[in-house]
């Protein structure tokens, strides 16, 4: 398969058909992360569409340099937002989300073994079903980092790239969304 | 090497540590079965944060997708906004054109100022024309109606398209004020000689 940036320069060079190669190549992975982010499958399906329309648009802009899934994720996560300055949703307080960013994450303890046991009560797949009910809960800005690292796996570097965040605050964050989901498992098993 | 923080048992299981600090990691790991079994529990836990199942999209959804970027052109309003531009700048040409085939009996003062007349409201008519060209434009640049001819890699816009039309209205204008001032000159000549 052609590399992206070669399919960006066809684009570019008038050959507009080759555009669908990068459709096909990222439509899962970005309806992935967005319809995890929003929840209406229509508005998941028009905010998917519409990554694609502005990345088509601003094609001209695109610097080959810079990863193509990154961009594309990056054009995705505004549409995010704006989706939900659109609908008024409450926003959560950073405060009240990484209150515990400072401290606390080194605390566990192997001998903690509630921690670690919940993943033995379940078989992968039902532990795959309860990890998909936990992402629904945990704080937008938590999920988005989750999404981004496990669903559209990222490296910790694109995602700082694209959050304009600290590789270590986006790592500690990564990890807070990771216990919140382990913490869902072990309220709710 | 003390038991691990979760913290790094994560970066353990994601590669994200240093290959000296695995090597020490595992070194523990064959010595402490309470680690042992954190970083086996925590492997299935981050297998199954990395295994969530895809989202069902539509069937040929990337042909949806791409129909659509194919087939966007510009919105009826800009369509609106261009077509009352261009027919009052044509309307504008038109009388400015039969300002200038006035009889030839005209006071040579009114005829001189009838085309003066028709220049200004030319050139207001073309500084509008621009603002709703501009203002188009900016629109589709907002919005991703744009996309290029095919084989060239120019670019198709309703900018592309007032421009175009902008400069043959000028060029319009400019044939009818070449053609205006010949005539002008040769109704005074036929006036000088007779």
């Amino acid at each position: 398969m052609a590399d992206d940036s070669q399919v960006v320069s066809q684009v570019l060079a008038g050959q507009t058909e080759a555009f669908e190669v990068l459709i096909l190549k990222y439509q899962q992975p970005l309806f992935n992360y967005i319809g995890r982010m929003v929840a209406e499958r229509e508005t998941a399906l028009d905010l998917t569409q519409e990554v694609f329309l502005r990345a088509f648009a601003g094609l001209k802009t695109y610097n080959p340099q810079y990863n193509f899934r990154s961009w594309l994720v990056r054009i995705a996560s505004h549409l995010i937002i704006d989706q939900w300055r659109k609908k008024k949703l409450p926003q959560t307080s950073l405060d009240q989300v990484y209150e515990d960013e400072a401290g606390g994450l080194n605390s566990f303890s192997p001998a903690d073994t509630k921690a670690l046991s919940v993943t033995t009560q379940y078989e992968i797949n039902e532990l795959i079903h309860r990890v998909e009910e936990a992402v629904e809960k945990i704080p937008r800005e938590l999920r988005e980092l989750f999404l981004w690292r496990y669903v559209n796996g990222l490296s910790y570097a694109e995602m700082a790239e694209i959050s304009g965040l600290p590789v270590g605050t986006v790592k500690n964050r990564v990890f807070q969304a990771k216990e919140r989901i382990r913490a869902y498992l072990e309220v709710k098993p | 090497m003390s038991c691990l923080s979760l913290v790094e048992v994560d970066d353990y299981l994601e590669k994200e540590i240093a290959p000296e600090k695995a090597k020490s990691v595992e070194e523990h790991l064959l010595v402490c079965p309470d680690c042992r079994a954190a970083v086996a529990n925590r492997r299935r836990f981050l297998e199954a944060c990395s295994r969530l199942p895809d989202l069902p999209l539509p069937l040929n959804w990337a042909k949806t997708v791409m129909a659509k970027i194919l087939s966007v052109g510009p919105t009826l309003p800009i369509l609106i906004l261009a077509a009352i531009a261009g027919l009052s700048f044509l309307f504008s040409s038109f009388r400015f054109l039969l300002g200038s085939l006035r009889p030839e009996t005209s006071a040579p003062a009114f005829e001189f100022r009838l085309p003066l007349l028709g220049l200004v409201k030319s050139a207001l008519l073309l500084l509008v024309k621009a603002a709703v060209a501009v203002t188009s434009g900016f629109r589709t640049f907002l919005r991703p109606d744009r996309f290029s001819f095919p084989g060239t890699g120019w670019p198709f816009s309703v900018l592309t398209l007032e421009l175009a039309a902008g400069l043959f209205m000028a060029a319009v204008v400019f044939v009818f004020l070449l053609a205006y001032y010949y005539r002008l000159g040769l109704t005074r000549e036929k006036k000088v000689s007779g």
